[in-house]
């Protein structure tokens, strides 16, 4: 683990590691009588700040990695340390985007984005200041009345960025956030991501199928292999940012990653 | 969110009073040509009367004069306590039992047992317990509406998608504040059903209970009618009766509006 950390990224070669996962394997045992072993041995850490990317096929154990890290299922052994501290119960201080549409469907998308400010200790005046900034924040000004039907599937996961990152946690996990949006879509947000991160520097956990997607986002780029779930090379991406799509670079990185996945 | 998209709003308006007013129209009629002796079918003018009489007469004026509103009293005041009863005891126990499956297992065969039981055969043993008059139609109306309450929590509850739970808990939302802020609003549509079908119900065993020979009450005013022969005024309590019953629709449904953002945007 420690000999692929030697190369990184200059923005995070500083900082420390915030996110530990060590001897991590996770099985479902289905009928009780075989249990599938879905993620087996997986070890990593990440920096402060860092945008790592998980890239791997469908059934990899992706998601089921994801659902571990935000305290959602146990996992079977191995251990998930944050801070240098074992997480527990899901919590703001690890969250989720979801792949799907996960947002409150009474709330408006004002009170969606409130919602995890609830229990703090806010004046109303603040609490209300900081949920205008953040429709801001997310390009979503003049929408901060709408109910979640009323609104597309960019917009909503724009109200699923905006309600977590509100929170200002020290990890961001995102599920395919984006894959279920048109290419045109996707890319705005690939990019409002990128932004906000810029601007918050949270540590992000990124899972994703999309070798261009996380060639653009990725300082690291994990990839994993299916059955069991394991971690097969744990890559940096060097490309200076912003990165251009249709610089030729950035089009030799896609295509390296792409190589190394069809081995996978 | 309209099923029914309309292009004319006064249509929509008055068409659920189409029924009625058919209804009523071909009653006027048959009752016109005498076709029907009035012993077993009164002419509407004649229901109006005696209608106008139980509402409007002083009381002490001739049977049945004025009577009205303190049977309307005795009657919603029974109808309440059993259906809040009945919610009171029936959301929270769905909504564990939804849940939580310890819980389900639990009390979710006893239930399913109980519900099994026609409410009617509750009637004889009430009045053993409880005599004649409020207590046995409170039993009677909490028992009948408790399940299509409990029961629709129940699934409600059950229905929930795991991923809203999953968002409040990383949200730092847990156990009992999301039970309020996300369990609760996402199964309102089905708590809503559950309510208005229990007190649909509550109506009919309040009728039940009231047979029994209590003083004052709409069911005891039918009853009453019925010994006396005067059909006129059992129609004049069932016509009451649709039309509160009715109008405690509205009434629990506006009132949760009220009280719940979840229920005004109900898809
Ligand atoms: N609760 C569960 N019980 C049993 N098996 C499960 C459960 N959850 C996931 N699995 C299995 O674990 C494997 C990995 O699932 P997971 O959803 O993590 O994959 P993924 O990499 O996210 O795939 P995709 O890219 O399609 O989202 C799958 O084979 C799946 O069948
Ligand atoms: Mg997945």
């Amino acid at each position: 683990m420690t000999a692929r950390l030697h190369l990184v990224d200059q923005r995070t070669e500083a900082m420390p590691a915030i996110l530990d996962v060590a001897a991590l394997s996770k099985q479902f045992s289905t009928n009780g009588i075989n249990p599938v072993v879905v993620l087996q041995d997986i070890r990593f850490s990440a920096r402060r700040g860092e945008m790592i990317c998980f890239l791997g096929r469908s059934g990899c154990g992706k998601s089921t990695l994801l659902k571990i890290l935000a305290g959602f299922i146990p996992p079977s052994s191995g251990s998930v340390q944050l801070n240098g501290r074992p997480v527990g119960r899901p919590g703001p201080d690890r969250c989720v985007v979801f792949q799907e549409d996960a947002l409150f469907p009474w709330l408006t998308v004002k009170e969606n984005i409130a919602f995890g400010l609830k229990g703090r200790k806010l004046s109303r005046r603040e609490r209300e200041r900081e949920v205008d900034r953040f429709v801001s924040l997310v390009g979503l000004d003049g929408f901060a009345d709408y109910l979640p039907q009323a609104i597309s599937g960019g917009m909503k996961q724009r109200v699923s960025l905006a309600r977590v990152l509100i929170l200002q946690p020290e990890v961001l996990l995102m599920d395919e956030p984006f894959a279920a949006l048109d290419a045109q879509t996707r890319e705005e947000m690939q990019n409002l991501l990128l932004d906000l991160w810029k601007e918050f520097s949270h540590t992000v956990l990124f899972v994703t199928h999309d070798v261009n997607e996380a060639v653009l986002l990725a300082d690291r780029i994990i990839l994993m292999e299916k059955a069991p779930g394991r971690i097969r090379e744990d890559i940096t991406i060097k490309l200076p940012r912003p990165r251009k799509k249709d610089s030729a670079p950035f089009f030799n990185q896609c295509r390296v990653m792409m190589a190394k996945i069809n081995q996978v | 969110m309209n099923p029914f998209p309309s292009n004319a709003g006064w249509v929509n308006r008055i068409s659920p009073w189409f029924l009625p007013v058919v209804f009523f129209l071909t009653w006027f009629a048959v009752s016109e040509t005498g076709m029907v002796p009035t012993y077993l079918l009164p002419h509407p003018k004649d229901i109006l009367a005696a209608a106008s009489t139980y509402i409007f007469s002083e009381a002490g004026q001739g049977p049945y004069a004025g009577r009205f509103f303190k049977d309307l009293v005795a009657s919603s005041l029974r109808v309440v306590s059993g259906f809040g009863l009945a919610a009171s005891a029936g959301i929270p126990l769905g909504l564990l039992s939804g849940r939580i499956a310890a819980v389900n297992r639990m009390v979710g065969m006893t239930i399913n047992a109980l519900r099994a039981v026609p409410g009617i055969s509750w009637l004889p043993l009430a009045m053993v317990w409880f005599g004649i008059g409020l207590k046995t139609t409170v039993f009677l109306v909490a028992l009948a509406a408790f399940f299509p309450i409990y029961l629709n929590a129940e699934a409600g509850a059950r229905q929930v998608s795991p991923i809203l739970l999953q968002a409040g808990a990383m949200m730092g939302v847990h156990r009992l504040r999301g039970t309020f802020a996300i369990l609760i609003p996402a199964a309102m549509p089905q708590i809503i059903t559950g309510l208005r079908l229990g007190m649909g119900i509550s109506w009919a065993y309040l009728v039940l209970g009231e047979l029994t020979g209590v003083p004052d009450g709409l069911g005891a005013l039918i009853m009453d009618a019925r010994m006396l022969g005067r059909i006129d005024v059992i129609i004049v309590g069932i016509l009451m009766i649709a039309l509160i019953g009715r109008m405690c629709d509205l009434g629990l449904n506006q009132l949760l509006r009220l009280s719940f953002k979840s229920a005004r945007r109900m898809p």
